[in-house]
């Protein structure tokens, strides 16, 4: 029977082409439209620590006055130097990442080449644990190094290419800016979309390319080249002054294996504070600590831009439009058709045979709207990346991918909506009294 | 065979209720060709209508083949309909979109038969109305006449065992209307009961019973017996 | 005189009536929010930064070199590239307009060593004496800087004054009127030592083209080059084009000094764009959510009066039959859309309202004026009308003979 009906269909769908095709792109309109705006926002609500082994949590410190910012859940982004470096010497309980973004001159033994300007980390070992890049070859300082500094530096496969064609990175040398290091391990071009680790100058960029330790901060004074942010003002005239003064510029995640661990270390965090504050260097009586999940973290930092949200709103209520739309058109046509129905009726149809029928139509239409919007979509998406990827700077952003789930998602979406509009048109004509429309009009 | 015993049916619209039928007695028996007339507006095509299971009726009881039409689901009603009752109309109703033969097809799809005894069936009721030769055309390539007697094997290739025709010579002429007729009548010849409506009273007079209604209710009705001229038999 | 049959034509077919209608109110409230949110986003993106952005050219450099001394590696910069005939002026600063990174200040009218003090945000350009030419900043009162005022951060600090220049919205909102040369504010780096003001700039962006209550606010003292590895350059070039420009640059800038990589390089315009590639997303998502709704909305619209049209032939026919003209057809047809869009106008007003409410919630925008839905509303009743006259007359084509042969 259901081939009868989708023969039936085929032939209904091409008695009137322009309405057909009217409806078809209708549906694939809205659903396109719906499908690009919602996989742009699951692209920037996309928490990539999800897959990681062991839940980060970002490490926020609210010690400054609680009038002085703190937009970030009640506290700063990130931390000050001194309280970052307690944390990280403290190291008993779980992983401890302390990092901060910095710049460079990379330049390469061979000098024929150029040195280019690279993106840096200087983070601790704990970053390559917690995080998960992927080695190709090498591996990272071991523990020793995040308490007595060495000059060693982990970099990515494209910088290594770019340093030493040809050639095994590890164990060649870098110089960045003046200094020069080891090169001891080389990962994955590792750029996590959002870049949840870091979200201070933007949420969305190609990473980093080299790693240093973070124990070689004071001695190599590396610059910061993220966001620094102050409650008060200091004069600052020195690269000690920088490091000892109450500016938060550094990251700080922890991980725990146990909830043991984490009470351990709640424990410390919390005679550390009231220790600092008996000593006078947190102004808030109230100072306390958040350890935020990455899922939090996203949220905190609005990732997902409000433009994001409203299109997502804007283009479902688009989609009721042209879901209306199909509704009126698809009522016209089955309306049209009631004299047949009519006589199918009579001659022993039941309504719900007529029911599917129309039902089978609407889902041809639906199926083939719903195609045509996914092939929107990726049309749409492309032309978002290219106004996007310029002003963020990134070759090629995937947040303007289709996001995989919409390959569920948008079948869904186009089905239903099809449904959505072709139940209405459906009922209404197979509760159609035959007899009424049997009469000579 | 069909056993009416009154039957009411009420048309309610904004502002006024027509009694289509008040209290509608009628019998007719199996083999009969029963032949209905009347003045316009009288319920003629309101009893077809409910005879043929088209429209649910107010009150009273009706009974085909011995089950009371009832209460039945429209499951049901549709399974009768497309079992026991063929239709044929004074607009021919065929779906304009298909053949000849997918025209035929159509009750036979609804039966669930399947594909070599559809075949089999739409080419014995093809054959049967003479159209063998027109199963690919559509039905605007057709007479009127040719687009009634599609409407006939259409109506017979299920072997239903009542036909209901509402005026279906109302839209031919004379010697198309007399073909169609004679059509009918072998159809009736071998079985099939026949009930008809009709205007024209020479057709009327070549069936065996005419009931005539007034007013949504039976006036009189006369037998006819070949050759011979009215005998009226029974005032209502 | 026709309004009695064609109010009973809309409510005997109850189905379409209300989906035409909701179709229309949705439609109207949609594309007024969408054209408001367009306008308002526009407007952001044409924002004045105050300057002559034609020809202009941003550089940043980042110095490797252990021996790197700013000010003078600067200097040379800047005296060789406007010795090119094709460069007018070059300034050293920490940032321009829009430039998307950069420092900023609290600054006070008092002295910012009691606790009472109340602070105006502002963004803290630390440019030379060549910053107002180079970027082509009117200041409209009083004056920009001489050579002898470039200090460095300690020389400023041991100055009776400061001096500064600041924009007009930052005077406005410290001292509640634009003229305030002569005036002094104060920082908290810098405790009791004025700044004095010894210039005002009408329009003189921040580099934040979107943080509220900074991106009109700017100060600018005149500092000479800090030893930071980063160093940019504001290039006024005239009469070349960008590739050329970029060649001899890095040229110039190579030759100077090999111990600093250039890492970004960029028209003003590019730059500027780059600071509202979000609001260019959401406008090409807009403008395509528009016209792919007005897409569709006419054509099915034009679709449904075909069907309408053609389940009403033998109507139609009887009514020619009996001697209705083609131009009664017509606006019988017209009539029908018109209140049927009438009403859904009335009603779209609130709804769009509604919206608008829903998005203020959702976004920073201003409240949508009236104007917008009854604009768009009253827009879609003309295209509408012009859409149905196709039906409509090919409606009044229809024979009177239709009428006695239609089945
Ligand atoms: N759907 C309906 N709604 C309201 N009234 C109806 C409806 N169908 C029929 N009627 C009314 O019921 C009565 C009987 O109509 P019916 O169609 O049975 O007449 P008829 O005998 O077939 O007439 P004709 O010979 O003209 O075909 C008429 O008065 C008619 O107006
Ligand atoms: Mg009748």
């Amino acid at each position: 029977m259901l081939s009868y009906y989708f023969d039936l269909a085929i032939r209904s769908i091409k008695r009137t082409p322009f309405i057909s095709a009217l409806m078809i792109a209708a549906l694939a309109a809205g659903v396109g439209m719906t499908v690009t705006m919602l996989s742009v926002y699951m692209q920037l609500s996309h928490d990539p620590a999800q897959s990681l082994s062991k839940q980060p949590y970002a490490l926020q410190l609210q010690s400054h006055p609680a009038s002085q910012g703190g937009s970030y859940g009640g506290a700063m982004r990130q931390l000050t130097y001194m309280d970052a470096n307690a944390i990280q010497r403290q190291r008993n309980d779980g992983a401890t990442v302390v990092m901060f973004k910095s710049s460079f001159a990379a330049i390469s033994p061979n000098t024929e080449i150029d040195p280019q300007f690279v993106e840096g980390r200087v983070t601790t070992r704990d970053f390559f644990e917690l995080f998960e890049p992927e080695f190709i070859s090498g591996n990272v300082w071991s523990e020793q190094v995040d308490l007595e500094a060495d000059f060693v530096a982990v970099i990515t496969e494209s910088l290594a290419r770019s340093l030493y064609p040809g050639q095994e990175a590890v164990g060649q040398s870098i110089t960045l800016n003046i200094s020069e290091y080891r090169v001891i391990g080389v990962i994955k071009d590792f750029a996590p979309q959002p870049k949840y680790y870091d979200l201070n100058n933007s949420a969305f960029d190609n990473g980093e390319s080299v790693f240093v330790p973070f124990s070689l901060t004071p001695i190599a004074e590396i610059s910061n080249s993220g966001n620094t942010n102050g409650w008060r003002a200091e004069v600052i005239n020195s690269y000690e002054d920088f490091i000892n003064s109450e500016y938060h510029w550094i990251q700080v995640w922890k991980a725990f294996d146990s909830p043991s661990q984490r009470e351990s270390f709640d424990r410390w965090m919390r005679g550390y504070i009231d220790e600092q504050r008996e000593a006078g260097r947190f102004p808030n009586p109230d100072a306390s600590y958040f350890l935020r999940t990455s899922e939090e973290w996203l949220e905190i930092n609005g990732v997902v831009v409000d433009e994001s949200r409203i299109l997502v709103m804007i283009s479902a209520l688009f989609l009721v439009v042209c879901i209306i739309n199909t509704i009126g058109l698809l009522l016209g046509k089955f309306l049209k058709s009631a004299p047949a129905i009519g006589t199918r009726r009579a001659l022993g149809a039941s309504q719900w045979q007529i029911f599917l029928q129309h039902i089978v139509e609407v889902s041809i239409i639906g199926f083939a709207g719903g195609l045509a919007g996914l092939v929107m979509a990726s049309l749409v998406l492309s032309g978002l990346d290219r106004i996007l990827s310029s002003g963020m700077g990134v070759s090629h952003l995937m947040l303007t991918q289709l996001h995989w789930s919409m390959w569920l998602w948008a079948p869904a979406i186009a089905i239903v909506s099809s449904v959505a509009a072709g139940l209405l048109p459906a009922w209404r004509i197979c509760r159609m009294p035959p007899s009424l429309y049997l009469k000579i009009q | 065979m069909l056993k009416m015993i009154g039957i009411n049916k009420v048309y309610k619209t904004d502002m006024i209720e027509t009694h289509a039928l008040k209290s509608f007695d009628l019998t007719v028996d199996r083999g009969e060709f029963v032949t209905i007339t009347g003045p316009s507006g009288s319920g003629k095509t309101t009893f077809l209508n409910i005879a043929g299971l088209l429209e649910p009726f107010s009150g009273g009881s009706y009974y085909l083949n011995g089950h009371d039409m009832a209460g039945l689901s429209d499951n049901q009603l549709a399974k009768v309909r497309n079992e026991q009752i063929g239709f044929i109309f004074q607009g021919f109703n065929l779906i304009p979109d298909l053949s000849v033969y997918e025209n035929v097809e159509v009750p036979l799809r609804y039966r669930g038969f399947k594909r070599a005894e559809r075949k089999e069936r739409i080419e014995e009721a093809l054959a049967m109305v003479g159209l063998s030769a027109r199963a690919k055309h559509l039905p605007a390539q057709l007479s009127g006449g040719q687009q009634q007697r599609v409407a006939i094997a259409r109506a017979m290739a299920g072997r239903p065992a009542f036909l209901l025709a509402d005026e279906p010579t109302g839209n031919l002429d004379s010697v198309m209307a007399r073909q169609v007729m004679d059509m009918l009548e072998d159809i009736n010849a071998k079985g099939t009961t026949i009930v008809m409506v009709t205007h024209d009273p020479d057709l009327a007079r070549r069936s065996q019973r005419n009931v005539h209604i007034v007013d949504g209710q039976v006036s009189d009705y006369r037998q006819f017996v070949a050759g011979e001229s009215t005998v009226e038999v029974e005032n209502a | 005189m026709q309004i009695i049959p064609t109010l009973n034509t809309l409510r005997r077919n109850p189905s379409t009536t209300i989906l035409l209608m909701l179709q229309a109110i949705l439609t109207i409230a949609i594309v007024a929010n969408l054209s408001a949110l367009i306008v308002d986003r526009i407007n952001d993106i044409n924002i004045d930064s105050g300057i002559n952005e034609e020809g202009l050219i941003v550089l940043d450099m980042y110095h490797f070199a252990e021996d790197f001394n700013g000010e003078m590696t600067l200097n040379r910069d800047i005296e060789s590239l406007t010795q090119l005939p094709s460069i007018s002026h070059v300034s050293a600063t920490n940032q321009v307009p829009f430039s998307g990174s950069g420092s900023s200040g609290a600054y006070s009218i008092q002295p910012t060593s009691s606790d009472e003090t109340t602070y105006v945000n502002a963004a803290t350009y630390r440019a030379d004496h060549y910053l107002a030419e180079t970027l082509g900043l009117n200041i409209s009162h009083g004056r920009s800087f001489t050579a002898e005022e470039v200090m460095t951060f300690d020389e400023a600090a041991e100055q009776a004054s400061i001096p500064a220049v600041i924009s007009g919205p930052l005077a406005e909102e410290a001292f509640g009127r634009i003229n305030v040369v002569g005036e002094v504010m104060y920082m908290p780096e810098t405790g009791d030592v004025p700044i004095e003001i010894i210039g005002v700039a009408e329009t003189f962006m921040s580099p934040w083209p979107k943080w509220r209550g900074m991106s009109e606010n700017s100060i600018w003292f005149a500092r000479k080059p800090s030893n930071s590895n980063f160093k940019t350059l504001a290039i006024r070039t005239e009469g070349i084009s960008y590739a050329e420009a970029q060649r001899l640059i890095s040229e110039t800038i190579y030759t100077n000094d090999r111990s600093r990589v250039i890492v970004g390089f960029e028209n003003y315009e590019q730059m500027r764009d780059r600071q509202f590639d979000i609001d260019h997303a959401l406008l090409f998502s807009l403008s395509l959510i528009i016209v792919l709704l007005i897409g569709v909305i006419s054509l099915g619209s034009v679709g449904m009066a075909v069907f309408n049209v053609e389940r009403r032939t033998k109507q139609i026919g009887t009514r020619r039959a009996l001697g209705a003209s083609k131009r009664s057809i017509v606006s019988l047809f017209c009539l029908e859309s018109g209140v049927l869009l009438g009403v859904s106008l009335v009603l779209a007003v609130p709804v769009a309202m509604l919206l608008n409410v829903q998005l203020m919630n959702m976004i920073s925008i201003d409240s949508m004026s009236v104007v917008y839905p009854l604009g768009v509303g009253l827009a879609l009743i003309v295209v509408s009308l012009i859409g149905i006259l196709y039906p409509a007359l090919k409606a009044s084509l229809v024979p009177p003979s239709v009428a006695t042969r239609t089945l």
